[in-house]
C-alpha cells in the first residue's frame, strides 16, 4: 500500500492542525500507516537540552491500536547526569539516534484518542518530569 | 435441527432476537409487530442480511387494527423506521408473528400490502425491503430489492448458545447416512451429521491448540475447514502438533549448532502447518474440503474467508488475530469461540495457577476489547515491521511454555461447544459465558463479561460496526 488509510490520514490532518506552528513531517510506511516525526518538542525539566523532535509510527490498526512506543532526540541528556531507565531507553529509530519512552495508554478509547491526544499527552508527561 | 439452507438469508445476533422474539410471543397468542434494520454482506450460499436493531411496534401505538389485514403498523412508525434505514443505509424488515410452531406462511393480506408498499420503501431507502412471519420455530420472509427482484428468505440464523436456523417448514430429513460416523450420529442423528457436513468453519492459529482442534473437527465431519496460520512448524513444535514428523521441521538441518546456512535451508524446506493441518484432516476423514491459507489471519485473503465462515476457532494468541477476529464476529455476526492457555512460571522456577480459557464469540455480545482481552499497545508493536518491534521490546521475549495435555482441555471443550452449538444440543436456557479451568486447583469458573455501552464493536451505539457488514471497511483495510 503506497498511500494512507483514511482513519490515518484523518489523524495526520489533526496532528497538523495541532503543531500547526512546528513541522510535522509524515511518510507512508507501506502498510497504510505513517511514520511521524514532530520537531521542536519542549521535552521537559528533566533533561538539559530544551529541544527535541518527537517521532512515533501511526499504524494500520488506526484508530483502535495505541501509538506506542514513542521516540525522542538521543540526544537528550538528563540533568542529574545519570543514565537513561526504563521506560526511557536509548535505542536506534530510523537512522536517528533515539531514547524510546515506553509510555502505554491502558484505557486507550479509539473514538477519543487519536495520535494528537497522545503527543500532547506524551510533552504533558515529559513536563511533569524532574 | 435445519442444515444451512442456500440462497438469502438473515442473521440475527442472539441479544436481538431475544428481545424481538420476547415482544412477539409474550404469551397471549396475539398478534405483534416489530422493523428490523439491517446491513448486508456476502455470503457462503448467498447474501446475508444482518440485523443489526430492532424497533418493537407498541401495541394500540405503532401496532394497531388494519384497514386490509388483522393488525398493521402505523404510518409514523413505518416513516421513522424508513428515516432510520436511509440514514443508516440500512435493509427494512417489517416482522409479525403467526400461531404455529414449526411451519409458518404469510397470509394473503400479508402479500397483497408487501407489494403495494415495499417497492415504494425500496426507492426511499435504496436499500433491501422486506416483511418477515415468525411462529415460535419457523420463518417465512420475502424481500424486495434495490435492482427489482424479489427473493424468498432462505433462513433466518440465531447464533446464540445453539446455532438456530429457522425456516418456513423443517427441512426434509437427510437420505442415506455414512456409516463411518454411526456411533457419533447417535448423539445428534442423521440430520445433525448433514447439518455439520454443510458447514465451513475456519481455525486461525494451528499452534498446540488449532493443530488439535482440526483433527477433531475433520473427525465430526465438517464439510470445510479453512486452516490460516502463516508459520512453518519448528523443530520446537514437534512434541505438541498432532502426527508431526521430524521431518516436517526439518530437525536435522535446523539443530542446535548447525551452520547458519543449512538452519536457513532447514526453514525453507519445513513444511507450513496449513500443510501439516491438511494432512491430518484428510487423515481423519477424506471428505473434508480443506482450504490453506499460510498467511497472517489480519491479510485480505483471510478475512476475506472468515466473512465467508459459518463459524471461527479463533486459536491464536496474538492481539492482532483477536481484533480481526473479533472485527469478524461482530460485523458479519460470524459466531465462534477463542480458546487460550495460561501457563506462568516466575523467573525462579515457581509456577503460577495454571489457566485454560474457552470463550465463545456471540455477535453483539461483550466483545474482545470490552472484555480487556486486547491490549491497544501490543497490537501497536504487533503491527510493527518485525527489526522495529524486535528493537522496540526492550525486554527480551520468552517462548511461553506450551503442553499438549492443557491443550487438549480447550481444544475439546472448544469442539465439543461447536458440536452442540451447531446440532442445537445445548440445553435451551444455558448461559454463553466464558469457562476457565485451573487445572491445578481443579476448579473450573464462569466468568460472566458485560459489554461496554459505547463499543465501536459489539454495542448499538450508533457509531458501531455490529452487523454493518460490507458497509464498512475490517480493520487494516
Amino acid at each position: 500500500m503506497t498511500g494512507y488509510l483514511p482513519a490515518v490520514a484523518g489523524q495526520i490532518e489533526e496532528l497538523v492542525a495541532q503543531y500547526a506552528a512546528k513541522t510535522v513531517l509524515h511518510e507512508p510506511n507501506g502498510s497504510g500507516g505513517a511514520y511521524i516525526v514532530i520537531d521542536s518538542i519542549d521535552p521537559g525539566p528533566a533533561y538539559i537540552q530544551r529541544e527535541s523532535w518527537l517521532g512515533f509510527v501511526i499504524t494500520h490498526q488506526c484508530p483502535d491500536a495505541d501509538i506506542y512506543p514513542v521516540f525522542l532526540s538521543g540526544e537528550l541528556r538528563r540533568v542529574d547526569g545519570k543514565p537513561h531507565t526504563p521506560p526511557f531507553t536509548p535505542t536506534t529509530w530510523h537512522d536517528r539516534s533515539a531514547l524510546q519512552f515506553s509510555l502505554r495508554s491502558p484505557h486507550h478509547n479509539p473514538a477519543i484518542d487519536t495520535a494528537a491526544i497522545k503527543a500532547a499527552g506524551v510533552v504533558a508527561c515529559l513536563a511533569e518530569r524532574s | 435441527m435445519n442444515p444451512p439452507a442456500a440462497g438469502m438469508s438473515l442473521t440475527i445476533p442472539a441479544p436481538l432476537w431475544e428481545k424481538v422474539h420476547a415482544h412477539l410471543f409474550p404469551g397471549d397468542r396475539d398478534e405483534h409487530g416489530a422493523i428490523i434494520l439491517a446491513g448486508l454482506a456476502d455470503g457462503p450460499r448467498g447474501p446475508r442480511l444482518l440485523a443489526r436493531e430492532a424497533m418493537l411496534a407498541v401495541d394500540g401505538v405503532d401496532y394497531v387494527p388494519g384497514q386490509t389485514g388483522y393488525r398493521a403498523l402505523t404510518d409514523d412508525f413505518v416513516n421513522r423506521a424508513i428515516d432510520r434505514a436511509e440514514a443508516a443505509d440500512l435493509a427494512y424488515i417489517a416482522v409479525h408473528c403467526h400461531r404455529g410452531t414449526t411451519s409458518v406462511a404469510f397470509s394473503s393480506p400479508d402479500i397483497a400490502s408487501h407489494e403495494r408498499c415495499y417497492p415504494a420503501i425500496v426507492q426511499m431507502t435504496g436499500q433491501p425491503v422486506g416483511g418477515l412471519v415468525l411462529a415460535v420455530h419457523a420463518a417465512d420472509a420475502e424481500v424486495f430489492m434495490p435492482d427489482g427482484s424479489r427473493t424468498t428468505l432462505a433462513e433466518v440464523v440465531v447464533p446464540g448458545a445453539n446455532l438456530l436456523r429457522l425456516r418456513s417448514e423443517p427441512a426434509a430429513p437427510p437420505v442415506g447416512a455414512d456409516p463411518s460416523f454411526d456411533r457419533q450420529s447417535r448423539l445428534f442423528g442423521q440430520a445433525g451429521q448433514g447439518v455439520l457436513g454443510q458447514m465451513r468453519v475456519a481455525v486461525v492459529g494451528l499452534g498446540g491448540i488449532g493443530s488439535i482442534l482440526v483433527e477433531l473437527l475433520g473427525r465430526l465431519g465438517v464439510g470445510h475447514l479453512v486452516v490460516i496460520d502463516p508459520d512453518k512448524v519448528a523443530p520446537s513444535n514437534l512434541h505438541r502438533l498432532p502426527a508431526a514428523r521430524r521431518i516436517d521441521a526439518m530437525t536435522w538441518l535446523r539443530r542446535e549448532g548447525a551452520p547458519a546456512l543449512l538452519q536457513r535451508l532447514g526453514l525453507a524446506l519445513s513444511a507450513p502447518k496449513t500443510r501439516l493441518a491438511a494432512r491430518n484432516i484428510r487423515r481423519a476423514n477424506r471428505g473434508v474440503k480443506v482450504t490453506k491459507l499460510r498467511c497472517d489471519v489480519s491479510d485480505a485473503t483471510a478475512l476475506d474467508a472468515l466473512k465467508q465462515a459459518d463459524w471461527i476457532f479463533l486459536a491464536a494468541d496474538t492481539n492482532t488475530a483477536r481484533h480481526a477476529v473479533n472485527a469478524v464476529v461482530h460485523q458479519y455476526l460470524v459466531p465462534g469461540v477463542q480458546v487460550g492457555v495460561s501457563i506462568p512460571v516466575a523467573d525462579d522456577g515457581q509456577v503460577g495457577q495454571l489457566h485454560v480459557a474457552i470463550r465463545p464469540l456471540v455477535p453483539g455480545e461483550a466483545c474482545q476489547w470490552c472484555q480487556e482481552l486486547i491490549d491497544p499497545a501490543e497490537l501497536a508493536m504487533e503491527a510493527l515491521p518485525e527489526h522495529e518491534r524486535t528493537r522496540a521490546r526492550y525486554v527480551r521475549d520468552e517462548p511461553a511454555p506450551s503442553v499438549m495435555t492443557l491443550n487438549t482441555i480447550a481444544a475439546g471443550e472448544a469442539a465439543t461447544y461447536f458440536m452442540l452449538a451447531a446440532v442445537g444440543l445445548h440445553l435451551e436456557d444455558v448461559d454463553r459465558d466464558a469457562r476457565a479451568h485451573f487445572p491445578r486447583s481443579r476448579e473450573r469458573d464462569r466468568q460472566r463479561a458485560h459489554g461496554r455501552a459505547n463499543c465501536r464493536w459489539c454495542s448499538t451505539d450508533p457509531a458501531s460496526v455490529l452487523g454493518l457488514g460490507d458497509a464498512r471497511a475490517l480493520p487494516g483495510q
